[in-house]
């Protein structure tokens, strides 16, 4: 009867969830940045040289797309099997939905750095000479905006591996959260935002290693799909 | 429309939820699917839909593997429980516009509808919703799909009986309108018996029964009289079931009834009664050791 | 609505029958479609097929192209003469039997019936 799908699979369109998430990470970045210059507002009130609150808010903003992407995974592909589409189409949308964050999300980071410093100046506050983001040239933001974009781009792997991982293995997949936290650690993107759990992981790997990260992102994203392809529904 | 299910084996660990199964389902009719809890029944429907892959063997729809096939998963639908295919923390609203992208023929003016009469509104959060509540939104989704092959697995759970009533009179009025394939399983056999056309029974994990339910109905018969005299009948029959009051007994008796088995039965003064669908399931799979 | 005896067809088949016997469908006149028996009845669409076939080899019903199934010219007069043949064998001698085994005479019935079809024709 309708052996024709009605849905142009050719072209790139967006879907609810790249629609529903871009739209999210655009009003949560724009509350944070307010919430960031609010805070050095107050700050300098006291203080003379309050310190970026911006690169907090690049510190927590990777766990969020670590979460989003779990969730992706475990919630809203089982969704799309028992809605008739298959495990692949609901990857490929993890996938494209990964994209869009990390581009726009590391678009997000470097104009609110942009913005800070601008309002900095505003308030003529002085940075101390430690400060990377001054040291560096106004080129810098291209680096700011490649390094956020391979940030997220690894704890989004990062949350989708353990997502398929405990959906399909249940209490056993919470061993895939050690596994990818060691993993991603390895690639030393963490420090640079200022927070670090695995300090000593840093002395070993001492760079941000480019092409380590994307190897990190390639191999988290197979083991994703190994999970995903073949695997059953729960049982409701 | 066509599937065609080839030697399915389930294992679980160590249990055997499918044996060895075969099937084949072609046209546009309402079937039902009875099986007794842990029958298999579920896991076949999980394996039809592409829910879940068989341990061995496989599902063709048209000529083609159903797994991970998505020109063919657009064209099947199972419901099982709704929160199979909505997530909880949305409202309504939400789930029809994730449903309306995922679903190539969704039909929203239906879905609409169908809530409408089953008094759920749009606006609810799903967790907020009654179990019958849930599972009419599953009906709704299951039928406003408007797949080629439709699976309904005890959908009916939490629903009271005008509400299950409502939902008969749709689907009937969904297999009218769009002739297509619909797979019901339910234990409320009485109930949905009537406008089944065709019947596949699962028992432990193998295939009992498949044809035509009139045909189904027609193999069973209660034959009742004298105790003796009913022993001495049923001699040579498959007796799947007795019961005794007094010196009266019934046996049921499974197989062929013709004109032969009638006169014999009148002949030896015995009664002969039809035993309906659900009498006829009860007896042909009840626990054998007792 | 039906009892288990009969398959459901079958029912349905004889409920169109009495309907035509007792003037409630006429001759000439459209009878309902399959799918209204089938949702009225809550049955498949199928089972309401088949009685509707039954009737029309039993030369009951006909059906135009198109249109639907009507009630077959004569279909009254037919049916009259078949239960007419099928009322002593099947309608009447169970109650026979049944009187005589709570020991109603002959001689009661006969006295019952003239009494009602007086009653009855009297009007």
């Amino acid at each position: 009867m309708n052996t024709q799908s009605s849905r142009n699979n050719d072209r790139f369109s967006l879907s609810p969830m790249h629609t529903d998430q871009v739209l999210m990470l655009v009003i949560l970045g724009g509350a944070c940045l307010v919430i960031a210059l609010g805070v050095v507002f107050v700050v300098s009130r006291f203080t003379d040289a309050p310190s970026f609150s911006w690169a907090a808010v690049g510190a927590i903003a990777p766990w969020y797309l670590a979460v989003i992407s779990g969730w992706i995974m475990f919630v809203m592909v089982p969704i799309y099997v028992a809605h008739g589409r298959t495990r692949q189409a609901g990857f490929v949308e993890w996938m494209q939905t990964g994209v869009l964050l990390a581009v726009i999300g590391a678009a997000i980071m470097g104009v609110g750095y942009l913005i800070e410093r601008g309002f900095y100046n505003l308030l003529g506050l002085e940075k101390g000479a430690e400060d990377i983001y001054f040291s560096i040239s106004s080129g810098s933001i291209v680096m700011i905006f490649a390094h956020y974009m391979l940030t997220f781009a690894v704890w989004f792997a990062l949350g989708g591996f353990v997502g398929v991982s405990l959906y399909r293995f249940t209490d056993w997949g919470w061993i895939s959260i050690p596994i990818a936290l060691a993993t991603a650690s390895l690639t030393g993107l963490w420090n640079f935002t200022g927070v670090s759990i695995f300090g000593f992981v840093r002395r070993l790997v001492p760079t941000v290693d480019t092409g380590l990260a994307v190897v990190v992102v390639v191999c988290l994203c197979y083991l994703t799909w190994r999970m995903v392809q073949d695997m059953s529904l729960r049982n409701p | 429309m066509n599937i065609e299910i080839r030697n399915i084996h389930q294992r679980f660990g160590d249990t055997i939820a499918l044996n060895d199964l075969s099937l084949s389902i072609e046209g546009t009719k309402i079937i039902g699917l009875l099986g007794r809890n842990g029958s298999g029944k579920s896991t076949l429907l999980n394996i039809i839909a592409g829910f879940r892959k068989p341990t061995s063997g496989k599902v063709l729809m048209d000529g083609e593997p159903v797994f991970e096939n998505g020109r063919i998963t657009e064209r099947l639908a199972l419901i099982r429980e709704v929160g199979d295919t909505v997530e909880d923390s949305e409202k309504v609203e939400e789930a029809l516009r994730y449903a309306a992208y995922l679903r190539p023929n969704w039909n929203d003016e239906r879905a609409r509808y169908l809530l409408d009469r089953f008094e759920v509104s749009l606006k609810s959060k799903i967790s907020s919703l009654s179990r019958g509540r849930r599972s009419a939104l599953g009906i709704a989704l299951g039928l406003a799909a408007q797949a080629d092959l439709t699976m309904l697995d005890e959908t009916y759970l939490g629903l009271d009986a005008p509400s299950r009533y409502l939902f008969y009179d749709e689907l009937l009025q969904d297999y009218m309108n769009q002739p297509r394939t619909f797979i019901l399983s339910s234990h409320l056999i009485e109930e949905i018996a009537r406008f089944l056309e065709d019947i596949v029974i699962i028992d432990h994990g193998k295939l009992m029964f498949h044809g035509n339910t009139e045909q189904f109905v027609s193999q069973g018969a209660a034959v009742t009289g004298n105790a003796a005299d009913v022993d001495r009948f049923v001699v040579g029959k498959k007796v799947i079931g007795e019961r005794q009051l007094g010196r009266t007994k019934s046996a049921m008796v499974y197989g062929e009834i013709n004109i032969g088995f009638l006169e014999q039965a009148s002949t030896d003064g015995l009664d002969v009664e039809s035993l309906g669908v659900q009498d006829l399931f009860v007896y042909l799979t009840q626990p054998k050791d007792e | 609505m039906f009892d288990d005896q009969q398959p459901i067809y079958r029912q349905i088949a004889d409920q169109i029958r009495q309907d035509i016997l007792g003037g409630r469908l006429e001759e000439e006149e459209q009878v309902m479609s399959t799918n209204q028996y089938a949702a009225f009845y809550r049955i498949n669409p199928a089972t309401a097929q088949k009685a509707f076939q039954n009737l029309v080899d039993d030369g009951v019903l006909y059906k135009k192209r198109g249109i639907g199934m009507f009630v077959q010219a004569g279909a009254r007069a037919k049916l009259q003469e078949e239960h007419r043949a099928s009322f002593f064998g099947q309608r009447l001698d169970p109650i026979l039997t049944e009187a005589r085994v709570i020991g109603i005479s002959a001689a009661d019935l006969i006295a019952y019936i003239s009494l009602k079809q007086g009653k009855d024709s009297g009007q």
